[in-house]
């Protein structure tokens, strides 16, 4: 578990990290998003203890990351933005240093490395030069120092990266997976990448938390702009009065040529009625589609708003 | 001292699978036995000649007039050698952001600093002992004073060490190397002509001047001189070097 305390970080007058708090439970990935300088990174070095905060405090598993940083550490597998990579060793010795570090001894650094290895689909350039990878290797190689020594807690900074398609489907199932009994943090621009593996999501912009919950109750929050989408063969026929005449109708549009917006205003179902009524109108649907806002929608609304208040 | 093993054993292992080692090695075997040889072509020269004057001169052995210039000319290349060892050490760490691995693994600064210092130390002897040849080979044909030998070995070690440290320290500055290297030949000049120079200046300053002095230090054990003065100078120098360093990683982590 982490818990995030009205962290805040300050580099000399400017501040990175204003005032923010939240919390991840264990088997839970949280998708940490935000536009670029929003201060994710330096969240997530604070959580690493890379880097003290000015204010607040920082626990993992109920110990708090400052007073007790070698215990945390132990516990924590970081992968940055850029993989922290020594060129001149080979994948091996990497991995082998990486678990000697994390405290891993004899025995169980080979079954640990073997593990790893396996996972992340790197068993074919064990023996070869990191300096001499791709960087979708390169990313793999970063993600298996990560989880070398099985940590309890994981921390990822954007870990798609760099990788081509199928990599990015066998990364974020390896994620999946280890979601289910650690706590995971995982950063990222691909809006998609949040939809498809996290539980929760933090949306942070210019420091500050401006969204933090499950990704349905989000998508509840923002459901007052719950929209339908019909698409007619004949929209001459169309009487627009009519339509907004229906109650539970806030306002209709015409979105292209063909095809209508009907904005909702409550969580009053009306589609039967609203699709009755353009049936009786002979107008010919091609298309009628309720529209939820995506994650997308959110981020957008939430970031835009924030920046229209400051 | 946590992870101070791994840490140690990586700092080794870069060292003897970069060219740098070898080159360095190489280096300053070519110009030390350079010297050597100059050094006993002009020993015997000096024989010939005083051996016709009849005037015997105090101290006119192999000991005082080859391997003490040597013990010199050793540390004065390593003013130019030194950052080629060092300068990487916590530059390319920064440069390469595996800084963010060490410093996020349960790895005490402390062990950091200890592991790369020994590296460089280690390093630096042995270079130094692989001219060990030298009083064996003037042992063979004449005779040199082993006390004299050790104390003058024993200097360019602690010499070694200081150096090191101001090295490491200055890499601990910044993210390139070649400004940790030119910052540490600036310092590591400063310190070994810093008594050297100042005749004209007062007595008082001249001695304060050479009690700050490496080379004054180390220039005492050359002679054969074990004064515990200047083994504690020497070993003083490096741990404030790299107590400062210690101070730099520290304060680094809260600029990001």
């Amino acid at each position: 578990m982490i818990s995030v305390n009205s962290v805040t970080k300050r580099f000399g007058e400017r501040v990175a990290v204003n005032n923010v708090s939240f919390t991840v439970e264990t088997g839970e990935i949280m998708g940490f998003l935000g536009p670029n300088g929003a201060g994710k990174t330096t969240t997530m070095r604070i959580i690493t203890g890379y880097m003290p905060p000015t204010e607040g405090s920082v626990r993992v598993n109920d110990m708090d990351v400052f007073e007790h940083p070698y215990e945390v550490k132990r516990i924590i597998g970081y992968m940055p933005e850029h993989p922290p990579l020594y060129l001149e060793m080979t994948v091996k010795e990497y991995l082998r240093f990486a678990a000697e570090l994390r405290g891993l001894r004899g025995q169980r650094i080979k079954e640990a490395i073997d593990r790893v290895v396996e996972l992340c689909g790197i068993s074919h350039v064990f023996n070869r030069l990191v300096g001499n990878l791709s960087k979708g290797y390169r990313q793999r190689v970063g993600l298996a120092q990560a989880l070398v020594h099985d940590p309890e807690v994981l921390v990822l900074d954007e870990p798609t990266v760099g990788l081509d398609p199928r990599q990015i489907v066998e990364i974020r199932q390896l994620i999946k997976d280890l979601g289910k009994d650690k706590t995971v943090i995982l950063s990222t621009h691909i809006l998609q990448e949040v939809t498809t593996i996290c539980d929760s999501v933090t949306i942070i912009n210019n420091g500050k938390v401006v969204a933090s919950d499950k990704i349905e109750n989000l998508s509840r929050r923002f459901a007052e702009k719950l929209s339908i989408l019909i698409r007619v063969r004949r929209p001459e026929v169309i009487d627009i009065d009519k339509i907004r005449a229906i109650e539970g109708v806030e306002n209709v549009q015409w979105s292209d040529e063909k095809s209508l917006r009907v904005y909702l205003s409550a969580d009053v179902d009306i589609r039967e009625r609203l699709a009755g009524e353009i049936f009786s109108m002979s107008a010919g649907l091609l298309e009628f589609r309720t529209e939820t806002p995506g994650l997308e929608d959110i981020f957008i609304k939430v970031v835009t708003e924030e920046l229209n208040v400051t | 001292m946590k992870q101070f093993w791994p840490l140690f054993k990586k700092e080794l292992r870069t060292y003897f699978t970069s060219p740098i080692f070898y080159i360095v090695g190489a280096v300053f075997l070519a110009l030390t036995g350079y010297f050597f040889i100059n050094s006993i072509i002009n020993y015997s020269r000096m024989g010939i000649q005083l051996s016709g004057s009849g005037n015997p001169i105090e101290n006119f052995n192999p000991t005082t007039v080859v391997m003490k210039p040597l013990f010199n000319t050793m540390g004065t290349i390593f003013i130019l050698l030194t950052p080629l060892i060092t300068m990487r050490l916590m530059a390319e760490e920064k440069k390469a952001r595996t800084m963010e691995l060490l410093m996020t693994s349960p790895v005490s600064i402390t062990a950091i600093v200890a592991a790369k210092y020994l590296a460089a130390w280690i390093i630096y002897s042995i270079v130094i002992l692989s001219t060990l040849y030298m009083p064996f080979v003037i042992n063979y044909y004449s005779s040199v004073v082993w006390t004299q030998i050790f104390t003058g070995y024993l200097g360019v070690l602690l010499l070694g060490a200081s150096m090191m440290a101001v090295g490491l320290f200055c890499s601990s500055l910044t993210d390139k190397q070649i400004i940790a290297a030119v910052l540490t030949i600036g310092i590591l000049v400063i310190f070994w002509f810093i008594g050297g120079v100042l005749g004209s200046a007062s007595e008082e300053l001249t001695r304060i001047m050479r009690g700050l002095s490496l080379f004054a230090h180390f220039d005492a054990l050359t002679d054969g001189l074990f004064d515990l003065r200047d083994i504690v100078y020497l070993l003083s120098f490096s741990i404030v070097a790299l107590f400062i360093t210690h101070r730099v990683i520290d304060m680094s982590r809260w600029k990001g």
